[in-house]
């Protein structure tokens, strides 16, 4: 669609311009988050959303890394084919907020609420318009009335779902969705004249989300974060119905369908597990 | 933000805010530069660059979060690599190229390939490390330095051709960071072929169904070719394979006549091969469900070795060479876990780049033909390729070579303002009538009229019915000159009387023009391929009888 734009004498590739800014505009926002939610000095969240974001691109790339050994054992050839990955981007992300949170003994529940929840589909909504330029991650061809007239990754024009715009308002509703809750939770339960002891409010299903509350991410820690998982993948989940490239492994089930299923199952147990708990707690 | 300003443990908030933004700044640029996100811009005429399709088999091309690993659309990065090629025939017989990559490769070092003719003997290579192995058409040189004039050095590849060779083409591609480009050299050792092909009878065009050309940008096209499944021949997963293994067995291939930049007045001179391949567009072939899921791709790459047949025995014009494409030989392609397909389709998706061609090609007509060894159509499980090959005029048959053809493909812009289209293959039957589609498109934003003039060697008589795209309505019979509203359509139905019993078997084609009543000039035309009875092998190559003028004098008494 506008894979490249000029810029003076440089030509600069949308996509990737785009997600540049996507990684700005959510990394100021979970910073921002960060600092304000958690008992933190400053320069340390500088230095852990620093870490998230350098950990998460290097995941990125580094799942494709996967593909050129394989590529190099099979055929001597050094290749790299370009390609990334978000859940790569995720795991590296998560993995190395958790280790320094462990470090600096910050709340691992609240430290995912506030800097990975409501900033990555925020990220994402935006990245998705990257993907509208460059034609990727396209949808199927229809002659409904939500056809669009877009190219495909190969630059063939045809009225197509408009996929990315469909999962760029996902993703914006998701990350409305997860602040209101954030908020009436918020409004509802005021917060503890005296900071519960470790674990006592810790009720989350993950161990790193057994954080001292403060009362501002309720009714768990993690469970924006839970949240945002699950409707990531409900969100996904649809799309892929509607996406071109999709890779059906049994019949109109792709692979893709099959892990957001998996991890909505396990998010949901989690969240009816934990969310019982806090009844059961307030009720004993 | 009542903590700006405030002095905390770790400083001013606001200092930490800044410090934060710096650093994201600093992350975006760092990925717009290492991801080839920005590059220095070119100018003048698009180059042919950037890389072979990643992965050759049915693969997520998206560049988000898809899957666990996905593909990346890049950019194209902004190169001017030229190959030279300076070519010394010696006197026994021995062809020997010197060359050198010479231009912006955006790196240090680049991959030159050559791809010679079947048979080529006693090949040597300089710059080569080793010996060459078989097969010795084929050499590779790895990471070939680029200077700081960006210049490779000069590598001499010389082998013997075959004997019985009187042209042989050689193909050197240059790969580098994401791009590559190809240039084909030919060596004449015999007459020139363009006298030996002007004698040669013109063909009948034929098309081939829903072939098209449709422009990309100011010099590159799409040639896009559909063969579907109409006739519910149901797809199963050992169809397709026997398909694949065809396709892979490098005995078919297309063979296209396209305009060279520079037009090549000499036969050693090398030229542009104008596929394009990059990340994004790349010649391939697509199986598509009926969801329009793609579910295979087949890479498709040149057929060297065959472009000596097709510049020897295929009709041959000014400035335009022949080219010869087939599907990767390697790796082995596999339709394992296909599931059964009742409504499939197989697209090709050939980009060519015309530039520096005269008007980029625009208006040309390009030749095509579907060629395979042998005599006989392939078999392939129950004739998926046949049906599309089988189904061409017959037009050779040679060097062991049957070749089916030509369709010419038009290269016109697709939204023009006025289009003719529609183009059918069928089996006709003697004593049933015969239904033929096409259809008048007009997005002018203003009412054309057009007159119908068609041609068909089959004595029956046409009638001609408006409808709609699945059937003709009877009553609704039309009576030229016709009329299309403004960005209307008006479907073309030609209904024939029954076809005679005794018609002769074999292939005819119904021509139909449209020209526009208010500019004689303005019109096109559409063709069908209509096939009479059984499908017939052609006969293999007639022997050549020369003439043999002696200089007789007649001795004076």
């Amino acid at each position: 669609m506008l894979p490249i734009f000029n810029l003076g004498p440089w030509q600069v590739s949308t996509y990737t311009a785009v997600n540049a800014l996507a990684i700005l505009v959510a990394g100021m926002v979970a910073f921002h988050r960060l600092v304000r939610g958690l008992d933190q000095p400053p320069q340390v969240v500088v230095r852990g959303a620093t870490l998230i974001i350098l950990a998460g691109l290097l995941g990125r790339y580094l799942v494709r890394a996967v593909l050129v050994v394989q590529d190099l054992v099979r055929g001597g050839d050094l290749h790299w084919a370009g390609g990334n990955s978000f859940v790569g981007a995720l795991a590296g992300g998560s993995l190395a907020w958790l280790l320094y949170c462990r470090r600096h003994h910050i709340p691992l529940g609240q430290a995912f609420d506030l800097g990975l929840a409501a900033p990555l589909p925020l990220g994402q909504a935006i990245g998705r318009l990257g993907c509208l330029a460059a034609g990727c991650c396209f949808g199927k061809p229809t002659d409904s009335w939500l056809g669009v007239y877009l190219p495909d990754h190969a630059g063939l024009w045809a009225m197509r779902y408009p996929t990315q715009l469909l999962a760029a308002a996902a993703n914006l509703l998701i990350f409305f969705t997860l602040l209101a809750m954030e908020r009436y939770r918020r409004r509802r339960s005021p917060p503890h004249p005296n900071p519960l002891p470790q674990g006592e409010r810790g009720l989350s299903p993950l161990p790193w989300g057994r954080g001292r509350g403060r009362g501002k991410t309720p009714p768990f820690d993690s469970f924006l974060f839970l949240l945002y998982l699950g409707l990531y993948c409900l969100k996904r989940f649809v799309l892929e119905f509607l996406r071109g490239d999709a890779l059906p492994v049994l019949g109109p089930v792709s692979w893709v369908h099959l892990y957001t299923v998996a991890i909505m199952v396990v998010v949901t147990a989690l969240i009816a597990s934990n969310t019982s708990s806090v009844l059961h707690r307030k009720g004993g | 933000m009542r903590e700006f300003g405030k002095k905390s443990e770790g400083g001013h908030v606001w200092l930490a805010y800044l410090q934060f933004l710096v650093l994201l700044v600093a992350i975006g640029a760092g990925t717009l530069l290492l991801g080839a996100g920005i590059l220095p811009r070119t100018t003048g005429t698009l180059p042919q660059t950037t890389g072979t399709p990643a992965t050759p088999t049915a693969v997520p091309n998206c560049d988000c979060d898809c899957s666990d690993y996905e593909e990346r659309v890049t950019v194209t990065p902004g190169t001017n690599a030229k190959i030279h090629v300076t070519t010394v025939i010696h006197a026994n017989g021995r062809i020997e190229h010197k060359v050198r990559v010479t231009g912006r490769t955006g790196g240090t070092s680049v991959d030159l390939k050559w791809h010679g003719p079947q048979g080529a003997q006693d090949t040597e290579a300089s710059h080569h490390p080793g010996p060459i192995l078989p097969p010795v058409n084929k050499v590779t040189w790895r990471k070939l330095p680029v200077d700081a004039n960006g210049q490779t050095p000069e590598v001499t590849i010389s082998y013997t051709p075959p004997s019985d060779a009187i042209w042989v083409s050689d193909v050197f591609t240059v790969v580098g960071s994401g791009w590559q480009e190809s240039v084909n050299v030919g060596v004449w050792r015999g007459s020139p072929p363009q006298a030996r092909a002007a004698s040669r009878p013109a063909a009948t065009p034929a098309p081939l169904r829903r072939t098209t050309a449709a422009r990309l940008d100011e010099t590159r096209w799409l040639w896009h070719a559909t063969l579907d499944s109409t006739s519910a021949l149901t797809l199963t997963a050992d169809l397709c394979q026997d398909g694949l293994d065809l396709l892979q067995a490098d005995t078919s291939f297309a063979a296209l006549r396209v305009p060279v930049y520079p037009p090549s007045l000499v036969y050693t001179e090398p030229y542009t091969l104008p596929v394009i391949f990059t990340a994004e567009l790349w010649p391939h072939l697509a199986l598509l469900d009926f969801g329009g899921t793609q579910l295979l791709t087949v890479p498709l790459e040149y057929r060297a070795q065959y472009h000596t047949f097709a510049e020897n025995e295929l009709p041959a014009a000014p400035g335009e060479r022949w080219l010869a494409l087939g599907a990767v030989t390697s790796p082995t392609l596999t339709c394992a876990g296909l599931p059964e397909l009742d409504w499939w389709e197989v697209q090709a998706h050939v980009y060519l780049d015309l530039g520096g061609t005269e008007g980029a090609g625009q208006g040309a007509v390009l030749p095509l033909y579907y060629c395979y060894e042998g005599q006989s159509p392939p078999a392939m499980g129950s004739t998926l390729l046949s049906r599309a090959l089988g189904a061409q005029v017959t037009s050779y048959q040679g060097w062991g070579i049957t070749c089916l053809g030509p369709q010419p493909l038009t290269l016109q812009p697709e939204f023009e303002g006025w289009k003719l289209g529609g183009s059918t293959t069928a089996w006709l039957t003697p004593t049933l009538p015969i239904t033929l589609n096409h259809y008048l498109i007009n997005w002018t934003g203003a009412p054309l009229t057009f007159t119908l003039d068609y041609s068909a060697p089959l004595a029956v008589d046409w009638r001609l019915y408006g409808g709609t795209w699945e059937a003709p309505d009877l009553n609704d019979p039309l009576t030229p000159p016709i009329r299309v509203d403004a960005d209307g359509e008006q479907q073309l139905w030609f209904i024939s009387d029954p076809l005679p019993g005794d018609t002769a078997d074999g292939p005819c084609t119904f021509i139909l023009t449209a020209t526009n009543v208010t500019s004689p000039t303005d019109f096109h035309w559409a063709s069908d391929l209509l096939w009479v009875g059984d499908w017939i092998a052609p006969p293999p190559a007639p022997w050549q009888r020369y003439q043999i003028y002696l200089p007789l004098v007649v001795k004076s008494h």
